[in-house]
C-alpha cells in the first residue's frame, strides 16, 4: 500500500515534534511493508529526492516565497506542495490514500483528495485555539477555519491523546467515532547513553551541580517563563541546581531578562537550538527534565526523557497527564504555577530513591506502549479500515482520470 | 537505481504522460470542453473581468463548445446555474480569509473540488482558462493534476495596481502573476500595451502572448483558434515555442 504523507517539516528541517513524528511513522510503516511517500519543504536549496530505508522523500524548494506573514506563506507553500504531489502521483500511480499532518499542509491535501478522489486522513497535532489560548485575530480565525475544514474533509481524524480528541470534537463538532487516538511514539534506540558523559558535563554545569533541563520552543504554551519563575524557589532548597534551557522563540529574551531580574542568571544556561547528539547528552546528564507546558496536545519531550532514563516533572495539562502516572513514572504539578513546579523539581532532586523508582517504571512504559512499530501498526489498521470503507463507496475517480 | 536515475525516470514518465493522449485524433485538435475559472462573473459583479468572461463563455457556447464556468458567490455556493448553454458552477469560500491573497489561496480548494467533479462526473476537460491572478494558482494546480493545458488572461498587473509599492502582499501577487506567465501554455491580453507591459515585467516569450480583446469583431473565433493551437502544442504536434522563461522583476 502506498501512502502519500504531506508534511511541511521533515528532518533534517525540524521546528516542532511534527517532523520527528512523520519520520518515525514513515520508517516504521516501511518496515511493515508499506510504501510511504513524503512530500515536504526544502530550504537552502536542498530540494530533490531521496530514498531512506524504503521511505520516498520528495523535497520541493520552499525558499524565497514572498508573503504577507507566516499563514500566507504556508498557503503559497501548499500550492507548490500540491504541484509536487501531482508529479509524484504520476510516477507512483496506485496511491491508496493521503495523510496530512496539521493545517500547514491541509489546503493542498483537500484539493488532492478531490482531484484524485482518494481518501484523506489527517493527524491533528495541535489546534490554533490551544496554541494561542483562544481565537482572537483574523489570522487565527483563518487557521482555525482551515483546521475545521481539514477535519471535515478527512475520512478519519487521528489525534495523539484523548485530550486532543475531546478538543477537536468540541471545537469543530466532529462525530466522536470519526476520531481515533494514536499516541506519539519514541525511538528508544536513539537515546542510548553517550560516551564520556561526566566529562561532557563541564559544557553545561559544574561537577557537583544537578541539572534541571528544559527543551522546547520558547513560546507561551510551553511555559518556559513558568520554569524561570520557579528557579528562585528551587535554589532556596537546592542551591546546587543548574537550569539548562534549550530551544528558542519569541519569549527567549523575556526569559533571559526574568532570570537576570530574579538574580539567578548565573544558575541558568540558555543554549538555543541543540543538535540531536547534544540533546541526547543533556537528557542523560539531567537530574530532572521538566515540561511545564500550559497547552500540550501530547508532549514528546517527557517520552524522550523517559527513554533516556531521566526523571520527569510535568504540568498536569492536555495530553501530558495521559502519559504520566503521578509518583509512579513522573511527577505532576499544577499548570501555570511556578511554586508548584518548584515543589516537583525539589522533590525529585532531594529524593534519589523516588527518582530511581520513577525512572525504572518510565523506561518500562516507553518499551511497552510508546514503541513506534506498535504506533505504526495502529495507524495502519486505521488505513486498512478506511481503504475497506472506500472500496465499498461509489465516490471514486471516473472518466479520463481513472485511465491516467 | 540511484537518485539521479530515479529523478530522470520520473521526468520521462511525466513527459510521456503529458504526451500520451487517450482521445482520438480529431478530438485532440479542437476544444470540445472548456473550463473557465474566474472570481468574477455576471451577474454578481460588473467588473471588466466578469463582463469579458460572460461574453467569452457565451461566444464559445455559440460555437458549439461545451463551456463550464466556475465562479465565486457565497450566496449561490454549491449551485449550478445554466445560463443558456453555459453551465456556471458557484463556489463559496468557507475559510475566513483576512486578505485578497489568502482569500485567493483558500478559495482554490473549492474551485479544485468543483473542477474535479466536472472532470469525473461530466466527462473530459480539454483545457483550463484562468482569468486574472486570483485564479492562476488554482489553474496551475489543475494543469499539473488533470494534465490539461492552462491558458491565462491578464487584465491588469500588480505593478499597475500598486505602483512603487513593495511589501509581502504585492511581492506575493507579483510572484503569482509571474508563475502564471511561465506555467501556462498561452497568455491572452486585451491590448498591445498590456502585452508590452507584461513582457517588460515578467519576460514571457513574445510569441506566447496573444492580444485578443472583446473590442475586436468575432473575437471568440480568434480565441478558439488559439485554443486549438494550444491543444496541438500540448499533445506534441507543434513544438515550436519555449513556454518557459523570464523572471519576476
Amino acid at each position: 500500500m502506498k501512502i502519500l504523507h504531506l508534511a511541511w517539516e521533515y528532518p533534517p528541517y525540524k521546528v516542532g515534534g511534527l517532523a520527528t513524528h512523520v519520520e518515525e511513522l514513515a520508517h516504521a510503516q516501511a518496515k511493515m511493508g508499506y510504501e510511504p511517500i513524503v512530500i515536504t519543504c526544502a530550504f537552502e536549496g536542498k530540494e530533490g529526492y531521496e530514498n531512506v530505508d524504503g521511505v520516498h522523500v520528495f523535497r520541493f524548494n520552499a525558499d524565497n516565497i514572498p508573503a504577507e506573514d507566516f499563514p500566507s506563506w504556508a498557503l503559497q507553500m501548499n500550492l507548490l506542495m500540491q504541484n509536487e504531489a501531482s508529479q509524484v502521483i504520476s510516477e507512483f500511480k496506485d496511491i491508496s490514500l493521503f495523510h496530512t499532518h496539521d493545517w500547514l499542509s491541509a489546503t493542498s491535501a483537500i484539493a488532492l483528495k478531490h482531484i484524485y478522489r482518494l481518501p484523506l486522513i489527517s493527524t491533528v497535532h495541535s489546534l490554533e485555539v490551544g496554541r494561542r489560548g483562544g481565537i482572537y485575530d483574523d489570522r487565527q480565525k483563518m487557521i482555525n477555519d482551515i483546521e475545521g475544514r481539514m477535519v471535515y474533509e478527512s475520512w478519519k481524524v487521528l489525534t495523539c491523546s484523548e485530550f486532543m480528541k475531546r478538543s477537536v470534537s468540541s471545537q469543530f463538532s466532529v462525530p466522536w467515532d470519526k476520531i481515533d487516538v494514536v499516541p506519539n511514539g519514541v525511538n528508544a534506540a536513539k537515546f542510548k547513553t553517550p560516551e564520556n558523559l561526566l566529562a561532557e558535563k563541564n559544557r553545561f554545569a559544574l561537577p557537583h551541580e544537578k541539572i534541571v533541563f528544559f527543551v522546547g520552543r520558547h513560546v507561551w504554551e510551553k511555559g518556559v517563563d513558568v520554569l524561570v519563575g520557579a528557579i528562585p524557589y528551587v535554589l532556596k532548597e537546592c542551591p546546587d541546581a543548574k537550569f539548562v534551557i534549550s530551544g528558542k522563540g519569541y519569549m527567549t529574551d523575556k526569559c533571559k531578562k526574568l532570570a537576570w531580574d530574579f538574580g539567578v542568571a548565573d544558575k541558568t544556561l540558555f543554549t538555543e537550538y541543540v543538535d540531536d547528539n547534544t540533546l541526547n547528552l543533556l537528557y542523560h546528564l539531567s537530574d530532572v527534565v521538566v515540561c511545564p507546558s500550559r497547552y500540550e496536545p501530547f508532549g514528546i519531550v517527557p517520552l524522550e526523557a523517559m527513554a533516556s532514563n531521566a526523571p520527569v516533572v510535568i504540568s498536569d495539562t492536555g495530553g501530558l497527564n495521559e502519559i504520566i502516572e503521578h509518583e509512579k513514572d513522573g511527577l505532576k504539578v499544577m499548570t501555570n504555577n511556578s511554586e508548584s513546579l518548584a515543589w516537583g523539581i525539589t522533590r525529585v532532586l532531594k529524593d534519589p530513591g523516588l527518582a530511581q523508582f520513577m525512572k525504572k517504571n518510565a523506561a518500562e512504559k516507553v518499551r511497552s506502549i510508546y514503541d513506534w512499530e506498535k504506533i505504526a501498526a495502529r495507524t495502519c489498521n486505521i488505513y486498512n479500515q478506511v481503504i475497506s470503507d472506500y472500496q465499498k463507496n461509489s465516490w471514486k475517480p471516473r472518466g479520463p482520470q481513472a485511465k491516467v | 537505481m540511484n537518485n539521479l536515475d530515479l529523478n530522470q525516470k520520473i521526468i520521462n514518465n511525466i513527459v510521456r504522460q503529458l504526451r500520451i493522449n487517450p482521445l482520438d485524433e480529431a478530438q485532440r485538435k479542437k476544444p470540445k470542453n472548456v473550463l473557465l475559472i474566474s472570481a468574477d462573473y455576471l451577474p454578481k459583479d460588473v467588473s471588466n473581468v466578469a463582463l469579458q468572461c460572460k461574453s467569452l463563455a457565451d461566444g464559445l457556447a455559440e460555437r458549439g463548445i461545451n463551456v463550464h464556468v466556475i465562479s465565486v458567490d457565497d450566496w449561490k455556493a454549491g449551485t449550478t446555474v445554466e445560463m443558456g448553454a453555459v453551465k456556471v458552477h458557484y463556489v463559496g469560500n468557507t475559510i475566513k480569509a483576512y486578505s485578497p491573497l489568502t482569500w485567493a489561496l483558500t478559495v482554490g480548494m473549492d474551485v479544485c473540488r468543483v473542477a474535479a467533479d466536472i472532470y469525473h462526473n461530466e466527462g473530459n476537460i480539454d483545457l483550463i482558462h484562468a482569468h486574472d491572478w486570483m485564479m492562476f494558482p488554482t489553474g496551475i494546480n489543475l494543469q499539473f493534476a488533470l494534465k490539461r493545458p492552462l491558458i491565462v488572461n491578464y487584465y491588469s498587473l500588480q505593478h499597475h495596481r500598486t505602483p512603487g509599492v513593495s511589501n509581502g502582499f504585492t511581492e506575493a501577487v507579483k510572484q503569482i502573476e509571474w508563475r502564471g506567465s511561465t506555467e501556462s501554455r498561452r497568455i491572452l491580453v486585451n491590448e498591445d500595451w498590456m502585452k508590452r507591459e507584461l513582457m517588460n515585467y515578467y519576460s514571457p516569450p513574445k510569441d506566447k502572448v496573444n492580444v485578443i480583446g472583446p473590442q475586436a469583431e468575432d473575437w471568440t473565433k480568434d480565441i478558439v483558434r488559439d485554443y486549438s493551437w494550444v491543444l496541438k502544442n500540448w499533445w506534441g504536434e507543434e513544438e515550436n515555442i519555449d513556454t518557459k522563461g523570464g523572471n519576476p522583476k
